[in-house]
């Protein structure tokens, strides 16, 4: 549900330097764009021009500082990023790879925050760079290194050393050492051959002055010594340069240790950026500053308490009455986790619709994964994750929808005899029988699919009539006479659509349902004309038959129906899967010995059971997530406005208590 | 062999091949790009991993089919006309499998990239790479209705 939020103006002198700071880190205020003419009624005041205040009087930022900022904060960044590089994941191994999938923050104290962010994190920045540089030129001088030794490295069988190689040129002759390609042939010249590669020769060769034969390629060194003197001494820089590089990097490793600073210093420069960033949406004179703002009805007393002198005036502007409070949500414990699914819709408007939608996902889901001991599994694995992980508000929220949705799957699974697919109800045992004759849908039966089917379609004729009633009742709340006008005709309409189809279907395929087709006709026509009457009756002319074209979206609703049918065909392919790699699994045991065939089989069917478990998981999620944002929120929700977002501290890493 | 037989097992080999094909092609798509964003923002894993894998499905509704057309084939001889039926089956989870595979990992990569500037969009982008999966549901739903 929506809770009550109240509209809040904050009139504050600029000697009370840190407001917009307490105010922030209180968590409490969604504020707003101050418009000008607002600020001037309210208050009587002129907004003031620029002035250089910093960002604890909630001043216009400068914008040079606030460059500062963000360049600071993506160099912050970077740095941790590389030094990250450096430090091994916590937990490693499996551990460390599920922790990727969360947020991982780190908890600390506020007194430890304080003292680490009051660190001058310029001299650890500015360190890890120097460091960085030196590392960076060193790797390129043993690459360099690398390079030439490879160079080198033909021309070896050389006694000749480079300084005799250049002090050979006479007036006609020259000698140089380079390399010819293989199929040319060797040059009618003075040549030894050195080595060859591949489809090189490298050779000493001496020929007329000017006059290198054809296809002969000369290589220079600027080296010293024989080839085999100088590639010693490069082989002894490059161990040099790689203990040089080892030296470095164990100096950064060693750095890591600054990462808890860097990551609080980060969060903390975000937050003073957040604080400059509201700056802008406050009005001002020279001496004052007022905020705009609101804040939940509840949390009133709060600020009321802590701002002291400072003037508050509180617009009595509750949700129904004003247009533009932001949505704040207030859900039972059940439903709160339920929020992460309206989010993904985006701002809703006027109604929440997460306590609606709470029981239809936790059916649905349930249904897509729909068996017992997949259920009992992901209640398990949730409450280790839980346990086992850090994770942020959201990752929270997920498994706790996975625990609520996953309590269901069990008597899902127990009415549609899934335990582990099929693995119980093929052979003999207590279990399996028991299962057997409770289940009251064989998924894999031609009678039990139709059943299943028609099931879920009539799950989702459910939730559309929830999803109108839902409006009639919120509409009501403004005129019962319109709602009932509007949305009553619809229901009616859409009822006598169904009660037409289910006689056609008595009339022509002899179902023998017990609907007249008179009726049917009947009863659809009545509901057509109320319908387009009561559409119809603010209209004037051609338009007062708008009600009519209205009716076209009957189709649109039998569309939206038909798409409940995903859940049945997600149920089953779960069901068959399951029995796919039982069989499997099963045929594994029986063709290697005892008791190879059991290890493996047993192996088998635990690494199916989680790719199943995690496959229809997350199959089950996304469609039952689809279900409601686009067929359920579609016939109530009107969206607009924005979440009640309040102004706070910047948690990227931290999560700072007290 | 019989002749129906032969159709049961071609059609088995169209639902498994062009599935996983189509999978195969939407996971290149959505893998290419998704590993192009880990190179420069790698703690973004958790929000893009389901974008890569999303493609994957269709593969595993063709596998299904597969299975269970050899289901069909086990319970004993089969005349053409059954063998015709099973292969006529396996068609359309064969056909959704290999385009929607395909199509998919192309919203997942538009999504992925939408991911990497704005992460709080993951969830709106599995949502829309959930649209086109819709009709491999609805060949897959076809193919065990004609199947059972």
């Amino acid at each position: 549900m929506l809770e009550e939020v109240k509209k809040v103006y904050i009139l504050a002198h600029e000697s009370q330097k840190d407001l917009l700071k307490k105010i922030q880190k209180l968590s409490i205020l969604h504020i707003t764009e101050f418009e000008e003419e607002v600020a001037s009624e309210k208050h009587h005041q002129e907004p003031g021009p620029n002035s250089d205040r910093g960002p604890e009087q909630g001043s216009r930022p400068r914008s040079d500082e606030t460059k500062d900022l963000s360049a600071q904060i993506s160099k912050v960044e970077e740095t941790i990023r590389f030094l990250k590089e450096l430090v091994p994941k916590e937990g490693g191994g499996m551990k460390g790879f599920i922790q990727d999938f969360f947020e991982n923050k780190i908890d600390l104290n506020r007194n430890d925050y304080d003292s680490l962010i009051e660190k001058d994190h310029r001299v650890i920045l500015s360190g890890c760079d120097d460091k960085r540089g030196e590392l960076d030129q060193v790797r390129e001088e043993i690459n360099r290194k690398n390079e030439l030794m490879e160079k080198l490295t033909p021309f070896m069988p050389m006694d000749l050393t480079f300084e005799e190689l250049e002090k050979f040129e006479s007036e006609k002759f020259e000698a140089q050492i380079g390399f010819i390609e293989a199929e040319v042939g060797e040059p009618d010249l003075y040549s030894e051959i050195l080595s060859r590669d591949g489809d090189r020769k490298y050779i000493f060769i001496i020929y007329p002055k000017g006059e290198p034969p054809d296809g002969f390629q000369e290589v220079k060194f600027n080296l010293k010594g024989t080839p085999s003197q100088a590639l010693k001494d490069l082989a002894e820089r490059r161990e040099e340069a790689e203990k040089r590089a080892e030296e470095i990097n164990n100096d950064l490793t060693s750095m890591s240790s600054e990462l808890l600073t860097l990551q609080a210093v980060r969060d903390h420069l975000a937050t003073e950026l957040a604080r400059y960033e509201v700056g802008e949406k406050l009005a001002r004179t020279e001496k004052t500053f007022a905020i705009r703002g609101w804040v939940r009805a509840s949390d009133l007393d709060k600020l009321t308490s802590f701002t002291g002198p400072i003037n508050i005036e509180v617009e009595d502007s509750g949700v129904e009455e004003d247009g533009d409070p932001p949505l704040a949500f207030k859900n039972s414990k059940l439903a709160t986790p339920f929020e992460l699914v309206t989010r993904m819709y985006g701002p809703t408007g006027a109604i929440d619709p997460t306590p609606y939608l709470t029981p239809f996902f936790m059916l649905f889901f349930a249904i897509c994964v729909g068996d017992v001991f997949y259920g009992i599994l992901l209640i398990f694995f949730s409450f280790l994750f839980l346990k086992l992980f850090k994770m942020g508000k959201e990752g929270k929220n997920l498994f706790h929808i996975l625990i609520y949705s996953s309590l269901l799957m069990i008597p899902i699974g127990i009415l549609t005899g899934s335990m582990f697919g099929d693995l119980f109800t093929t052979f003999e045992n207590p279990l399996g029988n028991w299962l057997n004759g409770v289940r009251i849908i064989d998924p894999l039966s031609s009678n039990g699919v139709l059943i299943f089917l028609a099931f879920t379609i009539v799950l989702g004729l459910i939730q559309v009539y929830t999803g109108y009633g839902v409006k009639l009742y919120y509409h009501s709340r403004r005129s019962k006479k319109d709602a009932i006008l509007d949305e009553g005709t619809w229901i009616l309409f859409m009822t006598s659509g169904i009660v037409l189809l289910l006689s056609l279907a008595d009339a022509m395929m002899g179902l023998n349902i017990g609907v007249n087709l008179t009726l049917g006709v009947g009863f659809f026509i009545g509901s057509l004309i109320l319908l387009t009457v009561c559409r119809g009756r603010n209209e004037v002319g051609i338009k007062k038959l708008k009600g009519l074209a209205s009716a076209y979206d009957l189709i649109s609703v039998g569309t939206d129906v038909l798409s409940y049918s995903r859940l049945f065909a997600l149920s089953v392919t779960t069901y068959i899967l399951a029995m796919t790699f039982n069989l499997l699994a099963g045929m594994v045991v029986t063709g290697l010995p005892s008791p190879f065939g059991y290890i493996v089989g047993g192996l088998v069917f635990v690494v199916a059971t989680l790719f199943i478990l995690f496959v229809s998981t997350i199959g089950g999620f996304v469609h039952t997530t689809r279900l409601q944002l686009l067929e359920f929120f579609t016939k109530f929700v009107e969206g607009g406005e924005t979440f009640f977002e309040p102004f706070t501290e910047e948690d990227k890493y931290m999560n700072v208590i007290g | 062999m019989d002749l129906g037989v032969v159709y049961a097992i071609t059609g088995a080999a169209m639902a498994i091949s062009l599935g996983g094909a189509g999978s195969a092609f939407g996971l290149r798509k959505s893998g290419v790009v998704v590993s192009g964003i880990l190179r420069e923002n790698p703690e973004r894993w958790g929000s893009l991993f389901l974008l890569a894998f999303l493609p994957a499905t269709q593969g595993l509704y063709g596998f299904i089919t597969a299975i269970m057309a050899f289901i069909s084939v086990e319970a004993g001889s089969l005349t053409p006309e059954a063998g015709l039926e099973i292969l006529v089956a396996c068609i359309p989870i064969a056909i959704t499998g290999l385009v929607t595979g395909s199509l998919q990992g192309s919203v997942c990569a538009a999504a992925a990239e939408t991911v990497a500037a704005r992460p709080d969009q993951v969830g709106r982008g599995v949502i829309l790479a959930a649209f086109i999966e819709f009709y491999a549901i609805l060949g897959l739903m076809i193919s065990i209705l004609f199947l059972i």
